[in-house]
């Protein structure tokens, strides 16, 4: 019979019974839903009580543009937001610069100076509302101008609760929305990542993109 | 027959522009990858210093009319205006005809067939 093995080269049998279970501890290997190992899932009732979060992926325009679309999905039942910025903010390029013409506000908003992630985010709690913020190569940049817009806002740091996306391989990979080369890129990336987890414990500091 | 595939703008999308570059390849044509992130002028020069019958331009970014405008002003400045520029990626059908009067030659917009995409070079290099 043909040898069967996993996408990582474990050998796998073509059919297993209740005898290959002699030797698994249930409670140590398996354990129970919402505890580690995490086998039965990452909630202990995993969605019967609470949904998983919804947001669609939205940003077009001016922050200010975006803001309004961010409240009319948020007042038809939307709990939280996924931002798009445009591909000049993804590369860290003004709005002004010659390589951003034709592109300013068209795959997403337009982010130049805090000025702009505030009048995103007005009228926006952000200790109450969680944000996903898609962006890689500035994602440090952009997720500090969130965390001072938090601030702003007397949002308490415990309680702001953002997801950048911060997964600067997935650019090199397959889309090319990175700016510097691998090694100092993914020093930004884990310098963010323990920014965030020193100051903001609820934030997920990256998101693997796939 | 040799053509530039290019990436104009900050679109980082290559896959398709690639897809369409070994197509072309696998025909018998000579082909010139543009890299990403490359200005409109970037491309000018670059179609004239390799003397290609056609440009062929990928965007994927909603910026298509401006960048292609662009490049069609950059050859005809530089007196290149007899090289054909072709665009395709995610153009909305109601661009096609904007394109097609600024200049470009074909619109190959999203589930265009490989095999329509090389006809249409070669014939428009034969025309050229």
């Amino acid at each position: 019979m043909k040898e069967l093995r996993t996408h990582a080269g474990f050998p796998i049998k073509p059919l297993y019974g209740p005898e290959d279970l002699a030797d698994v501890d249930v409670e140590r290997d398996v354990g129970r839903p919402g505890e580690y190992p995490f086998t039965r899932g990452i909630h202990p009732t995993m969605y019967r009580e609470r949904l998983w979060t919804m947001r669609q992926y939205v940003g077009f325009g001016t922050p200010k543009e975006t803001n309004r679309r961010f409240k009319y999905l948020m007042a038809h039942g939307q709990d939280a937001l996924n931002v798009a910025f445009d591909l000049p903010t993804q590369l860290g390029l003004d709005s002004d610069d010659p390589r951003a013409e034709g592109e300013v506000g068209r795959v997403g908003m337009a982010i130049d100076t805090l000025a702009d992630m505030e009048d995103a985010f007005t009228g926006i709690p952000l200790d109450r509302v969680s944000v996903s913020l898609t962006i890689n190569g500035m994602a440090a940049p952009i997720t500090a101008m969130y965390y001072v817009v938090a601030e702003k806002q007397g949002a308490a740091a415990d309680r702001v609760v953002t997801t950048p996306q911060n997964d600067i391989l997935k650019e090199f990979v397959a889309r090319g929305t990175w700016i510097y080369p691998v090694e100092p890129s993914l020093r930004l990336v884990a310098d963010l990542i323990e920014f965030s987890a020193k100051r903001y414990p609820r934030s997920n500091p990256v998101s693997v993109g796939g | 027959m040799r053509v530039l595939i290019a990436k104009p703008g900050l679109d980082g999308h290559d896959r398709g522009a690639k897809v369409v570059a070994q197509a072309l390849r696998d025909a018998g044509v000579e082909v010139v990858y543009s890299g990403l992130k490359r200005t409109p002028d970037e491309i000018v020069q670059a179609a004239i210093q390799e003397d290609v019958d056609v440009v062929g331009l990928s965007v994927l970014s909603g910026a298509h009319v401006l960048l292609s405008r662009r490049v069609l002003e950059g050859l005809r400045a530089h007196g290149a205006a007899e090289i054909k520029v072709v665009v395709g990626g995610i153009i909305p059908p109601r661009d096609v005809e904007e394109l097609r009067k600024l200049g470009v030659a074909r619109v190959f917009p999203m589930g265009t067939p490989l095999s329509d995409i090389v006809a249409a070079f070669t014939k428009e290099a034969r025309e050229r």
